[in-house]
């Protein structure tokens, strides 16, 4: 027989029918296994959260038996003092035009998010009062925040 | 990404369908009994399946495929010693007389290939029999392409000797 030949005999053997019995089995198998790995998962988180509810156990165990020498939030250190004062001062007002009077300091708020271009409510803009000599004229500026 | 997207869209149990013919007859060829070559081929669907079907083209997971039953069948080629062939389940041809002549052929040749090397054997078998390219037949076997030549030369000169032997 040629080398030709068994080429031939070999190339007819890819279109030779396989037995339907053995596809068949294979077939099963494979949805088998595939469908026990499938509830794998499954039990391993069961595993899982077990072997962390223990160790949760054992923490929680370890702590009661050794309570801390420290309990958390006591603090060690000297007390601090008290803040000083903010002090503000005041240049002295020429003769005819009295010095311009700040409204107090507005009191350090939680900052909250503005979104750009909402306005900014009244009472939270800095308000500069200049009295003049006048009695009946009095100038108030209205500061626009710049967020500095 | 074309192929990529391809070969993801199929679903596991369409290439299942596909491709079990093709690992079924490779872990045959190369085994030798049909008991083996199912555990071989049901194993490769298995790691496909946990291995999902993430390849870069349909070529790709072919490759990943017949590797893996290569490898499988290499390793328990290597571990036992082939067990008599199965006879084969022939098709619808009109001839009795011509399927018989091809069921001894058949016969003949599968003995004829349990006698290679398991090495030699894989090779024959995917580029003769399934048709694949040198190329291909290196990147699954993990060889060169010059060595895949070598060894398919050595195992078409030793097929022929065990026939010319066998004949009276």
């Amino acid at each position: 027989m040629t080398e030709e030949r068994i080429r031939e005999l070999l190339s007819e053997m890819r279109h030779e029918p396989l037995p339907p019995e053995s596809l068949a089995r294979v077939r099963l198998a494979v949805a088998r296994r595939i469908e026990q790995e499938g509830r794998m998962p499954l039990s391993r988180a069961r595993w899982r959260l077990a072997v962390v509810a223990l160790a949760m156990a054992a923490v929680l165990i370890a702590v009661a038996v050794h309570p801390l020498k420290h309990p958390i939030g006591q603090s060690t250190g000297p007390a601090p003092g008290p803040k000083p004062a903010a002090t503000a001062a005041v240049a002295a007002p020429p003769s005819d035009v009295r010095a311009p009077r700040f409204s107090p300091a507005p009191r350090p708020r939680a900052e909250s998010v503005r979104h750009a271009g909402e306005p900014r409510p009244p009472e939270e803009a800095p308000l500069i009062r200049i009295e003049t000599s006048d009695p009946d004229v009095v100038i108030l500026l209205v500061a626009e925040g710049s967020g500095s | 990404m074309a192929g990529l997207a391809q070969a993801s869209e199929q679903s596991f149990d369409e290439v299942f369908a596909q491709r079990l013919h093709r690992i079924l007859r490779t872990a045959y060829r190369i085994l030798g009994n049909w008991h083996d070559a199912e555990d071989v081929a049901q194993e490769v669907f298995v790691r496909l399946h946990r291995h999902g079907l993430k390849f870069a083209s349909e070529a790709a997971m072919d490759g990943w495929l017949y590797r893996v039953a290569v490898n499988l069948s290499l390793d328990r080629a290597r571990a036992a010693r082939p067990q008599e062939a199965l006879p084969f389940e022939l098709g619808t041809d009109p001839s009795v007389e011509t399927n018989l002549i091809r069921q001894q052929q058949s016969e003949r040749l599968m003995k004829a290939l349990a006698r290679l090397p398991v090495k030699e054997r894989a090779a024959i078998v995917l580029r003769e029999i399934e048709g694949l390219s040198t190329a291909e037949v290196a990147r699954i076997l993990g060889s060169r392409e010059v060595t895949v030549r070598s060894q398919i030369s050595r195992a078409l000169a030793r097929l022929r000797t065990i026939f010319e032997q066998e004949q009276p």
